[in-house]
């Protein structure tokens, strides 16, 4: 079930102006149910323009966005309601980011969902675990905080809502190797669980490799792939010439396919890289235990 | 001869209505002229903290640091501490102060007082180094987040600091321009001696360092060349950090007995080590 859709979706920055700039043009395309897409792209390339039609904070110059089949601008009023469902992390944490204490500015969302106080103290606390930030932190000033540990807490405050669809711009950016693992590890549970559609902006090859289910490819301004995430790693040349790159084990084994030493390159993580390897050096009789 | 020299450096953040936290604690470091330097360290460690105190953004609350010689807690030598270390923040967004790119980038040679032409020139140069000279006229919020970066790298880049700190000047940029940035502060380090310190998560991006700094909970806790460093595959991980891709896939394979060596760090590397295992397989 497609859940997510644009129709024809153009958008234009300072039209009219001497820095008049289409930042979209002319994008269709559908996100299913359930499924982990992940956007990549080179600077500029429109990837935050795009998911900020998502959730409403844009509005479509020409064509359509449709939340479950129904256009999200078909009552401006109810806009509000879509960013409550349509979940979105920010690529600048800063960005959202306004009350003056950590646990404040992560019940923010389910206060203005109108829950109880009871159930919003539960969210918060789930959330903070979430992105594994300390309960140290929670009194805090989210401007006094590590880059990390803002961008940590803005991830909690939109986990705490519970959408329906979850969008992060670069979501890892700025986070250590251990925190970048655990979310996402814990959004893919998240997702599976409750059978959330996620869409996730980011520049790491290898995390997208590692999560994502399809990859869609922004280039200016227009849709470049739009494929499984093996389909898209597997046109490494073309990815290059846009300025992206594949996962560094994917690089090994293509290399290794070149002096024809491995049959196949078709490496992305570093578990399918690990067991190539195994096979062989087994088959040239290494011993491995 | 060094130009960061940090004694028993300490630093705690005074909030009124916080107990005072300890940030950094006892730092001993010193960093030579013209070395290339890697800070890793988990989220909230205190690298940028550390970055702050380099160009007397922050002061130390105990011991001192030293840079070029200068005590950066003396108000005579502000000007010069600046002027030797420039810092590229962590978030451009405290670094952009102009409503036109040109001029945001021309802010800081203006400052040190040079001649217009040789603003110019600058400006001009750096814009270009960064990819951002098509965008001279521009207004800095109205960009991408990696267009930003770039710009907030290239203002830096024109005030031609002897000492250059980056403090996760990539975060945001696409594979290729984490590349370019990289390639061009290896050049400025190279060509005109330029000391650099970069903090970064990307670990690919410390391997091409000289040297590589760990911090854990306020203190430096590894210090030493990236093969030294990530070969202590067990001891990153305690400090919630990780290793390049080809040094985990041979860090794998090596405890399933395979005589790889433990201090690869590229893909290239990786393919001939591995293409030496197989040939010794297959002539026994
Ligand atoms: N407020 C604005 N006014 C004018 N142009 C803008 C504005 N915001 C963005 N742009 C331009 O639109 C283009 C697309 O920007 P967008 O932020 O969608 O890029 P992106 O793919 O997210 O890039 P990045 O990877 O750097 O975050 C860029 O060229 C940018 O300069
Ligand atoms: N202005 C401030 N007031 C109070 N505490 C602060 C302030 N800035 C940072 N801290 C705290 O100091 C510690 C170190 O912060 P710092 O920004 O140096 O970390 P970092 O190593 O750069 O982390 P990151 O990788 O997340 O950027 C953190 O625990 C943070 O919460
Ligand atoms: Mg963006
Ligand atoms: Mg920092």
């Amino acid at each position: 079930m497609t859940v997510l859709q644009t129709e024809n979706l153009c958008y234009t920055y300072s039209p009219g102006m001497p820095f008049e700039h289409t930042a979209l043009h002319d994008i269709s395309i559908g996100f299913e149910q359930g499924e982990l897409t992940a956007i990549i792209g080179h600077t500029g390339s429109g990837k935050s323009t795009l998911v900020q039609h998502l959730n409403g904070l844009l509005k479509p110059a020409s064509g359509r966005v449709l939340l479950n089949g129904e256009d999200i601008w078909a009552d401006p009023k109810n806009i509000r309601n879509i960013r409550f469902r349509v979940g979105m992390v920010f690529q600048y944490p800063e960005h959202q980011l306004f009350e003056d204490t950590v646990e404040k500015d992560i019940a923010f969302g389910p206060r203005n969902m109108g829950l109880s106080e009871e159930e919003i103290d539960q969210r918060v606390k789930e959330a903070a675990e979430f992105v594994g930030l300390s309960a140290s932190l929670l009194k805090k000033s989210p401007f006094d905080l590590s880059g990390g540990e803002k961008r940590r807490t803005a991830i909690a405050g939109v986990m705490a809502m519970r959408p329906e669809v979850l969008i992060l711009d670069e979501p890892t950016a700025g986070l250590d190797p251990h925190g970048r693992d655990l979310i996402l590890e814990q959004i893919d549970r998240y997702r599976r669980k409750n059978g959330t559609t996620v869409l996730l902006v980011s520049h790491s090859m290898e995390d997208v490799a590692r999560i994502a289910d399809k990859v869609l490819v922004m280039q200016h301004s227009r849709v470049a792939m739009y494929d499984t995430a093996p389909r898209v790693f597997d046109r490494a040349a073309e990815l290059e010439e846009m300025g992206l790159s594949v996962p560094a084990v994917t690089r090994i084994f293509s290399q290794l396919a070149d002096k024809g030493i491995a049959d196949h390159d078709a490496v992305y993580t570093l578990e399918q890289a690990e067991q190539a390897a195994v096979a062989l050096l087994k088959e040239k009789g290494v011993t491995v235990c | 001869m060094e130009i960061i020299n940090a004694q028993a450096l300490s630093f705690s953040y005074e909030n009124p209505d916080e107990a005072p936290h300890i940030v950094l604690e006892g730092v001993d470091l010193s960093i030579e002229k013209g070395s290339f330097v890697a800070l890793l360290g988990a989220n909230g460690s205190g690298k940028s903290t550390l970055a702050k105190q380099c160009n007397a953004i922050l002061l130390p609350t105990g011991g001192k640091l030293l840079v070029d010689g200068m005590d950066t807690a003396d108000p005579d030598r502000l000007f010069d501490v600046r002027r030797t270390v420039g810092l590229v923040l962590q978030n451009p967004d405290n670094q952009l102060v102009s409503s036109i790119v040109e001029e945001d980038v021309a802010f800081g040679p203006e400052n040190l007082g040079l001649p217009p032409q040789e603003i110019r020139r600058r400006v001009e140069d750096s814009l270009r180094a960064v990819g951002m000279y098509g965008y001279k006229d521009s207004a800095p919020h109205k960009l991408s987040g990696g267009q930003k970066q770039r710009v907030a790298i290239a203002g830096i880049l024109a005030m031609q600091p002897d000492c250059l700190v980056l403090d996760e000047p990539t975060a945001m940029l696409d594979p290729q321009g984490r590349r370019e940035v990289l390639q061009t502060v290896h050049a400025l380090n190279r060509d005109r001696g330029m000391t650099v310190v970069i903090i970064t998560h990307y670990m690919e991006e410390a391997a091409g360092a000289d040297r590589v700094l760990v911090m854990d909970g306020g203190k430096i806790c590894m210090d030493g060349t990236p093969r030294e460093i990530f070969s202590q595959v067990d001891k990153l991980r305690e400090c919630r950090l990780d290793v390049p891709q080809p040094t985990e896939l041979c860090y794998r394979l090596r405890q399933k007995g395979v005589n790889l060596p433990a201090d690869i760090l590229t893909a290239e590397e990786f393919v001939a080590a591995f293409e030496a295992v197989l040939k010794e397989g297959a002539d026994r």
